[in-house]
């Protein structure tokens, strides 16, 4: 795994869920490993909680001007038009010369279109920001530099459960397995979303906005993921590896092995 | 199918439909889109046939989904047509018998529907819709028999075909609005069991080359269809294993036509070596064309060519300024696909293999090669003074002398295979020349096992792209049918756009 060289997986300590278990040696404590006491910080190094693994080959590469992946209605109408739990998981490597600027990476809707026809979209703002919007006012910005170290592939999922009584609380990303709470929010995320016949498209989001980079593994769940299922499909991942998402209890609705 | 690029696009399939028999289909527009195949007619047993076909209309309209002429009762003809009342009709004519359909409720709109007519002389016409109880002629006593030949108008998909009379022909009329799939046509007439097993129960669809025997064509529209530029070119996938792995295969003019595979390293081969590939035509302008690095005095190098007669050469280059050969002059240039393969072992023979056969193995006392300068080229010789004239596919090199038996596999009873799985040493370079290979403003196509990609130069253009080994009643579609990611019991799978065959890289995560 490569090194992550900021300190998200500090906040880890006391958390229940057995994340972290994987991920030692990283720089800075990103992913490393501990425990529920109420001490922490104990390194539970040895053996990975990772998923199984399946051999990965290839990605994709997109030019940032006009590539994109368009996967059809097929997942939006199989989820339906009041969906309250869904995730995306993929693995992103940005170009950063020039550094990104809002750079669509995974929408349900009208890519042509304005945002108000996208019901989900997921963007990188710039280098340092990540947007999940639903339609154009509804949204959670996330600041976070990922590139401190250089350019390299990071695990991205964002985690839908509308059910949740708080805006706040609908929405999760995960980077690399961790938790990153938005530091920006707007309007109130919907208790539920309407899929039906919305192309997902990959590389692409509302108002033409495409991505430039490598995306690998993408795939679609019809449940919200937790953050020990972030954390075992980051875990999993390793040079010629990637996660057996079939092998998670309940596999993905669609996945892109690219 | 797992992740592949046709032009002018990857398909990457959702994981899970992967091993499912179909991941994509053809969308036609209602107004203009269709396919027409090619000298269907030829092969259209008059004693025995079925039809078998999937389809998805937008709407319920007054349409065609498949058939060869329709409108003029002097010819032995058949349709499969829908109505906008929901009803199917199979109508066949007969010139001196007349016309006799059968009718059938209902299909459903927004949703894949399987119909199937099966045929035979005895007991005439029986239609099946998604696997209900068939029904026969619903307007005669006694169901009427093809008694002639069919008219030579080809078959045609997603529309009626051209009608008329030769002198008054009609263009295509009742075009279809809506996506079709798994087209396969059978000699024989099916029984209910087996039309039950191609339907697949309703869970999923059965390949038809699964069935006994085999379908004489099999469309799978989607999967494998290419945009050559102005049409869409329709593989015919049931040519009773007759068909090459590769579909397709790149057409060079013999004059300028060319593609560069580079210098690299790999390709730098100054000892042992085989040349493969397959062909239909012959050398075209001056000198020979092949595949190769043979250059002028002072930078020659190896080439497997033929001149216009069609004489095959086996070049070898022991020195900058010297060669040694030998060449097969029994083959004269014909319109059918070959195989020729070219062997140096190292102080001990040149060899030629055509069809299969070992035909030229002159003994030679050359120890190694002259590293040539010039890049590797198919379709000309390194120096670009010698073409090739027609049709190529599958290309290969090795950097070690394979021997008989390897050869007898690579032949595959004239049949291109997936040398990927190839038993002997790998290629250093394999090119499939069609089959994942995109067009820009040239055609790039991909080195399926090393880095060496090829990209086309001189005026080769985007149809370029043709028929492969083995691969006859292919049809033609209109361009502006779409590729759709959704066949029965396969949605959601993914299709690039503006995305070439060098955007799949290698750079993964870890």
């Amino acid at each position: 795994m490569p090194d992550n060289t900021i300190n998200w997986g500090q906040g880890a300590v006391n958390n229940t869920n057995d994340w972290g278990k994987a991920k030692a040696n990283s720089a800075n404590n990103f992913g490393a490993v501990y425990d529920s006491s109420p001490s922490g910080d104990t390194n539970l190094t040895g053996g990975s909680a990772g998923l199984a693994q399946v051999n990965n080959v290839y990605s994709m590469e997109f030019d940032g001007t006009s590539d994109y992946i368009d996967a059809g209605t097929g997942v939006g109408d199989a989820l339906g038009s009041s969906v309250t739990n869904f995730s995306v998981s993929g693995w992103f490597k940005t170009t950063i010369s020039p550094l990104p600027s809002n750079e669509g990476m995974f929408a349900f809707g009208d890519h042509t279109s304005s945002t108000n026809n996208s019901p989900f979209h997921f963007y990188q703002g710039s280098f340092n920001v990540f947007d999940v919007f639903f339609t154009n006012t509804k949204y959670h910005r996330y600041t976070v530099d990922v590139y401190t170290g250089g350019v390299r592939w990071i695990n991205y999922i964002i985690s839908y459960d509308g059910t949740q009584g708080t805006s706040a609380d609908r929405v999760k990303l995960y980077i690399d397995g961790v938790f990153l709470a938005p530091t920006l929010a707007g309007g109130t995320i919907p208790t539920s979303v309407n899929l039906t016949n919305m192309n997902n498209t990959i590389g692409v989001s509302a108002q033409n906005k495409f991505y430039r980079g490598n995306i690998d593994e993408l795939a679609i769940f019809n449940y919200s993921l937790t953050e020990a299922d972030a954390l075992s499909i980051y875990d999993a991942t390793e040079t010629g590896k990637t996660a057996d998402l079939n092998t998670l209890s309940t596999p993905p609705v669609a996945w892109y092995r690219m | 199918m797992a992740t592949e690029y046709f032009n002018d696009a990857w398909r990457i399939p959702n994981n899970k439909n992967q091993s499912l028999v179909s991941n994509y289909s053809m969308q036609f527009d209602g107004s203009n889109d269709n396919i027409t195949l090619d000298n269907t007619n030829d092969f259209l047993n008059v004693d025995y046939l079925t039809i078998s076909i999937w389809f998805k209309p937008v709407i319920a309209e007054n349409a065609a989904l498949i058939g060869n002429r329709y409108f003029n009762s002097g010819y032995m003809s058949w349709t499969i047509q829908l109505f906008s009342n929901g009803k199917v009709r199979y109508l066949q004519r007969s010139p001196n018998l007349g016309t006799s359909f059968y009718t059938i409720d209902t299909y459903n709109v927004g949703e894949w529907n399987h119909i199937s007519v099966t045929y035979d002389s005895v007991n005439g016409a029986k239609m099946y819709l998604n696997g209900g109880s068939p029904v026969v002629n619903t307007n005669q006593t006694t169901p009427i028999q093809y008694n002639t030949d069919f008219v030579s108008d080809n078959v045609t998909i997603g529309s009626a075909p051209a009608g008329g009379s030769t002198s008054s022909p009609t263009g295509p009329t009742q075009h279809f609005n809506g996506s079709i799939d798994q087209v396969s046509i059978f000699d024989y007439g099916l029984s209910a069991t087996q039309v039950s097993t191609l339907y697949g129960g309703g869970t999923a669809v059965t390949n038809p080359m699964s069935l006994s025997p085999k379908p004489i064509a099999y469309y799978q529209l989607g999967d494998q269809s290419v945009d050559n530029g102005a049409n869409y070119l329709v593989p015919n996938n049931s040519l009773n294993g007759s068909e090459g792995y590769s579909p397709y295969a790149l057409d060079f003019d013999g004059s300028n036509d060319v593609l560069n595979c580079g210098n690299d390293s790999s390709l730098q081969i100054t000892g042992a070596m085989t040349v493969s590939y397959w062909f239909k035509g012959q050398g075209g302008s001056a000198s020979i064309g092949g595949v190769g690095k043979l250059g002028g005095g002072g930078n020659r190098g190896f080439c497997l060519g033929m001149n216009s007669n069609g004489t095959i050469i086996f070049y070898i280059a022991p020195t900058a300024n010297s060669l040694t050969s030998t060449s097969y002059s029994s083959h004269t240039p014909d319109t059918n696909w070959h195989h020729v393969v070219g062997v140096f072992t190292p102080s001990t023979s040149l060899e030629i293999y055509f069809d299969g056969d070992r035909v030229k193995n002159p003994s030679t006392s050359t120890s190694s090669q002259y590293n040539a300068s010039n890049n590797l080229q198919i379709g000309a010789r390194g120096d670009s003074a010698g073409f090739f004239d027609g049709e190529m596919s599958n290309a290969a090199i090795w950097n070690t002398n394979l021997s008989t038996t390897e050869i007898t596999e690579i032949y595959n009873q004239g049949v291109p295979s997936n040398l990927n799985t190839f038993s002997g040493t790998a290629p250093v370079s394999w090119w499939q020349l069609g089959s994942n290979s995109s067009f820009n403003t040239n055609w790039t196509c991909l080195d399926e096992i090393g880095t060496n990609n090829a990209v086309s130069a001189g005026s080769m253009t985007e149809d370029a792209i043709t028929n492969g080994v083995g691969y006859s009643a292919s049809g033609l579609g209109t361009s502006s049918i779409d590729i759709k990611g959704d066949a029965p019991y396969s949605t959601a799978n993914g299709l690039s756009e503006n995305m070439d065959v060098l955007d799949r890289v290698t750079d993964v995560p870890s």
